[in-house]
């Protein structure tokens, strides 16, 4: 048995309205899972029924053999760190990261060595007492990160801990919250709804949607090798054709479209005559002026010129519009309403099952 | 911009309607002769002597004193949990319980009072004094409702789960995480609540009974007997009480805003 089972969990708000469906789940020990959906997913409600501040419908939650279904949020031996930092704003910085070391009655001498700890190792050496209405969004959360940690607590739950930073600040942190992570070997769930977040972080990504984990994988899995509709699309790839499988090569898929046949790799095992669709990222696309294997005829709707490269939004046989991002070199000569060639490599095609669950 | 001298006119209404009647009252309590008058005649600070030394004042003052303490407090008691419930809860019959606690708001004192009086005094089963406590507390519980609702409105929930994150029982984490943060709320919520009942009137004028009255009735009372300046000196001193409460509060708290 794993460090964390979640074990048939079902949430729902008012009796009638159910977030979460039997939700299965398990995280090693140490490892680094992220809990990655749209808004509305379930996923913070996976948290917040992790933290014990929702009640599950049926289910169990067990942390090393223990079985924590009904035991209150003061009780459960949880870090959280809010997205909106929930600090204490009468409390400066040490009062703040020493709350949960104080209700556990340990001795002062010990809390001093603790939260000057944790402190240096959030990075807020100096700032010990200033109020969290003198500190930076970041600053506040790594208060909000070292009170969580300082308590050594079995799981550390993080509700979209970056969200609420400027973009250049949410790397920098993001990498922080990895560095102490690693450090410290807590056993961490992170719900986001930023795939390059997700990627970035994890040991393991369960994406989630309509209060389902619809793929559970490393973040490679997920990223290159999204198995469901869903997870591709929300994983960046655009859906550029849809077919039948003709026949089988291995892990290729020969697909025939309306306009061609086109060789896709798959992510799950397919069989012949199954609806697929094809789908690809902007990046992994070339511009072809001449017809040739795994290419679509397209028009260029609009030329977007973003610095180090040129996104060109293509009008697919299909009808659907589609994104390539191309060198300014490769496309000089090209201009709005001409009709070109989109080739798209066989391992950067992926077929993926049409129908949704 | 050049200010519109209707504007200016309409300012100077208002203070000569806010603040003319204290002035006079003010003036009208140095005045040496034995009958209320504006502009004073002369200046004499024997009045106010007068009535510090009388026992009919101090006795009401202290009563009145203790009972707008006593009821503020019971009414904190009472109306921070009921706001906490209702700020922090769904349930139903919420908007029923936010309606009666405004209600004293809303139904005029003179109403209320008679109401009072039928269902404690008629009852009989409480003494005058409890009565009034009573009363006065019914009636100040709106305002500690109100106040101590939108701080608790203002404050988020999240740092009370992460209170209980970190090991804070429920009742815990609201006396080392909630008090401090709505203590502005609440201390506002006092104030409110002890100037009302010390000032109030209509209540107390239907619940008082023999030997027992608060300073208001029974300076009304004074009034109905003898029409001399010691009434004014009373007032200015009430004046002079109340704004060095709030000064003093204002400067240890920096809440004037609350007010």
């Amino acid at each position: 048995m794993a460090f964390l089972e979640i074990i048939d969990l079902s949430v729902a708000y008012q009796s009638n309205f159910v977030v979460l469906r039997n939700l299965n789940l398990s995280v090693e020990k140490g490892s680094f899972l992220s809990l990655l959906g749209p808004s509305g997913c379930g996923k913070t409600t996976t948290l917040r029924t992790l933290a014990g501040f929702l009640s599950p419908i049926n289910g169990k939650i067990i942390i090393d053999g223990k079985d924590y279904t009904r035991i209150p949020p003061h009780k459960r031996n949880m870090g959280i760190v809010f997205q909106s930092y929930a600090l204490f704003p009468h409390l400066n910085v040490f009062e703040n990261i020493a709350f949960g070391l104080k209700m556990r009655k340990i001795n002062k001498s010990e809390i001093n060595q603790k939260v000057k700890k944790a402190i240096d190792l959030v990075g807020l050496t100096g700032l010990e007492n200033r109020l969290p209405s003198q500190l930076s969004g970041g600053q506040q959360q790594r208060v909000g990160i070292a009170r969580a940690i300082v308590i050594e607590p079995d799981v550390l739950l993080m509700d979209e801990p970056l969200s609420n930073l400027d973009a250049n600040l949410r790397v920098e942190m993001r990498n922080e919250i990895r560095r102490i992570q690693q450090r410290l070997g807590i056993t961490t769930i992170y719900v986001t709804h930023d795939q390059s977040e997700a990627v970035a972080l994890s040991d393991q990504i369960a994406v989630m949607n309509s209060g389902k984990i619809v793929q559970l994988g490393s973040p490679n899995q997920v990223f290159s090798n999204p198995q469901k509709r869903f997870v591709a699309n929300f994983m960046g790839f655009q859906e550029i054709a849809s077919g039948v499988v003709e026949e089988l090569q291995n892990e290729f898929a020969v697909v025939r479209t309306t306009e061609k046949s086109l060789r896709a790799r798959m992510t799950t095992q397919l069989n012949t005559g199954e609806k697929v669709v094809l789908c690809a990222r902007a990046r992994r696309m070339n511009i072809d002026r001449r017809d040739g294997e795994n290419k679509l005829p397209t028009q260029i709707i609009s030329k977007i010129f973003q610095g180090e490269n040129i996104s060109l939004i293509l009008k697919m046989p299909n009808g659907n519009s589609a994104s390539v991002e191309v060198e300014p070199s490769q496309v000089e000569d090209l201009s709005e309403g001409d009709r070109v060639f989109v080739h798209i490599p066989q391992d950067h095609l992926l077929a993926i099952r049409e129908e949704e669950e | 911009m050049k200010i519109n001298r209707w504007l200016i006119f309409a300012l100077f209404i208002a203070f000569a309607i806010l603040l003319g009647p204290f002035i006079v009252i003010l003036f009208a309590s140095f005045e040496p002769s034995s009958t209320l008058r504006f502009p004073p005649t002369g200046f004499t600070l024997s009045w106010f002597k007068k009535v510090i030394s009388m026992p009919m004042f101090q006795k009401s003052f202290i009563f009145s004193l203790q009972l707008a303490l006593y009821s503020s407090f019971l009414a904190l008691l009472l109306g921070v949990p009921v706001a906490y419930i209702t700020a922090r809860y769904s349930f139903r019959g919420k908007r029923f319980v936010e309606l009666v606690t405004t209600l004293p708001v809303i139904i005029p004192g003179m109403v209320a009072g008679l109401a009072l009086l039928k269902f404690f005094v008629l009852l009989n089963v409480f003494s005058v004094k409890t009565t009034l406590l009573i009363g006065h507390t019914a009636i100040v519980l709106p305002y500690v409702v109100r106040s101590t609702l939108a701080s608790l409105t203002n404050l988020p929930v999240s740092i009370e789960e992460a209170a209980q994150s970190l090991g804070a029982h429920p009742f815990k984490s609201f006396v080392l995480v909630v008090l401090p943060n709505i203590r502005v709320g609440i201390i506002s919520a006092f104030i409110m609540t002890f100037i009302t009942s010390f000032n109030n009137v209509p209540i107390s004028l239907f619940l008082t009974g023999p030997g027992i009255s608060t300073l208001p009735i029974v300076m009304m009372t004074y009034m109905e007997y003898y029409y001399n300046p010691s009434i004014a000196a009373l007032s200015t001193l009430l004046i002079g009480a109340t704004l060095g409460v709030v000064l003093l509060v204002q400067k240890i708290f920096g809440i004037s805003k609350l007010l």
